[in-house]
């Protein structure tokens, strides 16, 4: 069997049958900074259509574009992001983020930092972190063309958290992962299962180290771009177990979480995750997890 | 600032100086930040070797008060993020000092702020053919060259 059928036959044993897609691409209306009503015509102006993605509030799939959507004048003044459709989701889960402290565990290149400083109005405080300094600069660029003023960058690696001494009432963690087809072509080629279970070892380690600097009451969402239920569905049954973490239920795009993992069964909490198999947006899943008390 | 015709300035107590690089915070950002950040709240420029170069972030602030600007058109907007120099021509309105020698924000006809640059001919004398008014010094596509 190819590796290519060989995930391929995983993600069929998870209901899913394999479709080689090409995601839309889709930005996000920065609000602090535009309207949408008049950015869409300024845009429309110079030959950039745009049409509003039903499921996100400030996102909007690119139907045609003349032009480069990054390279516009609106897109460096900061009125909108390029971002993909699914990205959107998981900052948009959090509630009452406005005037909160929260911690973006792997922050670069930045475009849920800026979207989480979008939606908090500016206000609170958000603490970006990454490892590396070359995204961390991708990271402030984006910070500085969005007009962000209300985030604080570091260098650190999100399993160091502890060392910040703070506690936050909002915790992003967009894992490193093991991505998926639609954003790597060789992607079949390059990946393996030792690859998955290691990114799988490190998520766990950044889940834990997160939950210790959560306020009670706290909230966590758990994103990634991996279609493999390692990184994902078994992450969080182990959360659920291990880290006084319960997960909330979530109203977004996706299916539900899957419990059935190749002859495990899993806690039926799980379902509450979101599964968002490519389609129009390329593969993702999300999870929302409170403190319990 | 002072070049550039503006009278703002910021409370010291809010600008925290990092290698050169100086950023606005807020007394929320000033209680939970340690020293070895890497980017914190507005960015608003570099000191280096005692010259300022300010950010865009700083020049978008200044152009919603009094300062020198220029406003210029469409086509002119394009060519000043991809680093071109401006034409008298392309110039719609002025504010503020219009001599040799200063330094003037650029806005497009949105008025939004398109970077700097130093006027380079006297903007009341007709200039000759085909030469640029205002030398480009900073401008939005910076942002992507940076990138590179």
């Amino acid at each position: 069997m190819s590796k290519r059928d060989f995930f391929i036959n995983r993600y069929k044993q998870l209901g899913w049958n394999f479709v080689n897609i090409r995601p839309n691409q889709a930005v996000r209306i920065n609000r602090n900074n535009s309207e949408p009503k008049e950015l869409l015509l300024r845009l429309k102006n110079s030959g950039v259509q745009l049409e509003q993605i039903p499921f996100l509030k400030n996102g909007y799939w690119v139907i045609q574009s003349k032009v480069s959507v990054g390279a516009t004048a609106e897109y460096l003044l900061g009125f909108y992001s390029i971002q993909g459709a699914a990205s959107q989701i998981p900052a948009s889960l959090f509630t009452k983020i406005r005037g909160r402290k929260v911690l973006d565990a792997c922050a670069a290149p930045g475009g849920k930092t800026v979207q989480l400083a979008d939606l908090m109005g500016n206000t609170g405080l958000i603490v970006g972190l990454d490892v590396n300094k070359r995204r961390l600069r991708a990271l402030s660029n984006h910070l500085e063309r969005c007009h962000i003023s209300n985030s604080i960058a570091y260098l650190l690696d999100a399993r160091q958290s502890s060392v910040l001494n703070l506690k936050f009432d909002r915790i992003l963690i967009d894992a490193p992962c093991s991505g998926n087809f639609t954003m790597d072509k060789n992607w079949f080629n390059r990946r393996t299962i030792k690859d998955i279970k290691q990114n799988a070892k490190l998520q766990r380690e950044l889940l834990r180290n997160c939950a210790n600097c959560l306020e009670d009451h706290g909230e966590i969402v758990y994103s990634t771009c991996s279609l493999e239920p390692e990184e994902n569905e078994l992450n969080m049954d182990w959360a659920v177990a291990n880290l006084n973490l319960k997960i909330e239920k979530i109203d977004c795009y996706g299916e539900k979480g899957v419990i059935n993992i190749f002859g495990k069964k899993l806690n039926n909490i799980v379902t509450r995750c979101r599964r968002i198999w490519p389609g129009k947006t390329q593969g993702f899943f999300v999870c929302k997890l409170r403190k319990k008390w | 600032m002072q070049k550039l015709g503006s009278k703002n300035s910021f409370g010291s107590e809010n600008v925290v100086n990092k290698k050169g690089k100086l950023f606005l915070i807020n007394k929320k950002l000033h209680e939970n930040l340690q020293s070895n950040f890497f980017y914190a709240g507005l960015y608003l420029g570099e000191n280096k070797l005692g010259k300022f170069s300010p950010s865009l972030n700083l020049l978008s602030i200044l152009s919603q008060q009094i300062a020198n600007k220029v406003v210029i058109d469409k086509k002119a907007s394009w060519l000043f993020i991809y680093g071109k120099d401006i034409f008298r021509e392309r110039i719609l309105k002025v504010n503020g000092d219009t001599k040799k020698g200063v330094i003037t924000l650029v806005l497009n006809n949105f008025e939004d702020c398109l970077g700097f640059g130093e006027i380079i001919f006297d903007l009341d004398k007709k200039p000759n053919k085909g030469e640029a008014a205002i030398k480009n010094i900073l401008d939005l596509g910076d942002f992507l060259r940076r990138e590179k």
